[in-house]
């Protein structure tokens, strides 16, 4: 049920892994956003059809914590291109989140635990700010790190409730709130990184 | 006039409640069926008009009540037998023919149509079992 987000050139990632040496990473097709929610008598998965703009991600090690910081790194998620299957809730749900006036939702990546070296079990933080609705907030979102294609190939996989009232935004609902969608929401992002020349 | 106005009040509380419940059972044993109401023909809801949903059984019962003021004398037998007479009379002569212009007019499933129609033939149900309690 994932649909591409990230349908991008070059998404330049430059890090430097444990080893020091410096390599460059491409976010790959297949990564994808995915916003599982429910209502009081169903239950919507909502994936972004597009990913229309892209900004390049630099990361670099901050050196005592190995921890790797990020500059000017802001994915753009397009509102009108979020997709639940369900024409209602969808334009309920953009509704909620004031677009046409807010366009975007955007994801400003602000640190990430050093992934190398990849383990089966291993998980890493990562710190972003969602901005939804103009609204920011800064989460903890833990990423499960597995490598594919002889290491070629880095997969963050991760997965974080959400509220809407986080955001002080109010779930949509019909019929004076007889019919209303939850305040929970689950996100859910898979980054498929390639290594690049 | 004070006897009338507390069998109209009693009926609405009575009817707000019923259609409470009746959300309730739908939204619990019917969730198809009240996913229905995700739909650009309803409102989106928000304090300036959830009022007027929650006045609907007064409204109603008002109504109702007028109408059983004025024709009580034609339904006889059992106070159940004359709730059950209004409800038909109710349910043919006022809501048939809105919501056949309703159905042939907007975009509504057929089984919401008809849940509206039992809807409204119970909620006269109930009002006219009240009515012929407290003013037979």
């Amino acid at each position: 049920m994932k649909v591409i987000l990230f349908m991008l050139s070059f998404f330049l990632l430059g890090f430097q892994p444990s080893s020091g040496v410096q390599t460059t990473w491409v976010v790959e097709a297949g990564s994808s956003l995915v916003i599982d929610g429910s209502s009081n008598v169903n239950t919507f998965s909502c994936v972004v059809k597009k990913y229309l703009n892209c900004d390049t991600l630099r990361m670099f090690p901050e050196g005592r914590t190995r921890r790797l910081q990020f500059k000017q790194c802001t994915i753009h998620i397009d509102v009108g291109q979020i997709d639940c299957r369900h024409r209602f809730i969808t334009s309920d749900l953009r509704k909620t989140l004031r677009y046409p006036e807010v366009e975007y939702m955007k994801i400003h990546f602000i640190s990430l635990d050093d992934p190398f070296p990849v383990t089966a079990s291993k998980r890493i933080r990562g710190v972003v700010d969602i901005e939804l609705a103009g609204r920011t907030k800064r989460i903890d979102l833990w990423f499960d790190v597995s490598h594919q294609a002889s290491g070629r190939l880095l997969h963050l996989s991760g997965q974080k409730e959400l509220l809407f009232s986080d955001f002080k935004l109010e779930p949509p609902k019909k019929m004076a709130g007889m019919i209303k969608i939850n305040d929970e929401l689950k996100v859910n992002v898979d980054l498929f990184f390639r290594r690049s020349a | 006039m004070k006897k009338a106005i507390i069998a109209g009040l009693t009926a609405g509380v009575v009817l707000l409640i019923l259609s409470l419940l009746l959300f309730f059972l739908q939204v619990r044993y019917f969730p198809e069926l009240a996913a229905l109401y995700w739909s650009d023909m309803f409102r989106w809801s928000d304090a300036s008009t959830d009022w007027m949903f929650y006045m609907h059984p007064f409204v109603v019962s008002f109504a109702l009540k007028w109408f059983w003021e004025r024709y009580k004398d034609v339904f006889s037998g059992s106070n159940i037998l004359r709730a059950f007479e209004v409800s038909l009379v109710y349910g043919v002569v006022a809501m048939v023919p809105v919501l056949w212009m309703t159905y042939s007019a907007m975009n509504l499933s057929l089984i919401m149509v008809l849940t509206w129609l039992v809807y409204g033939i119970l909620q006269a149900f109930v009002a006219g079992i009240i009515f012929s309690w407290l003013n037979p």
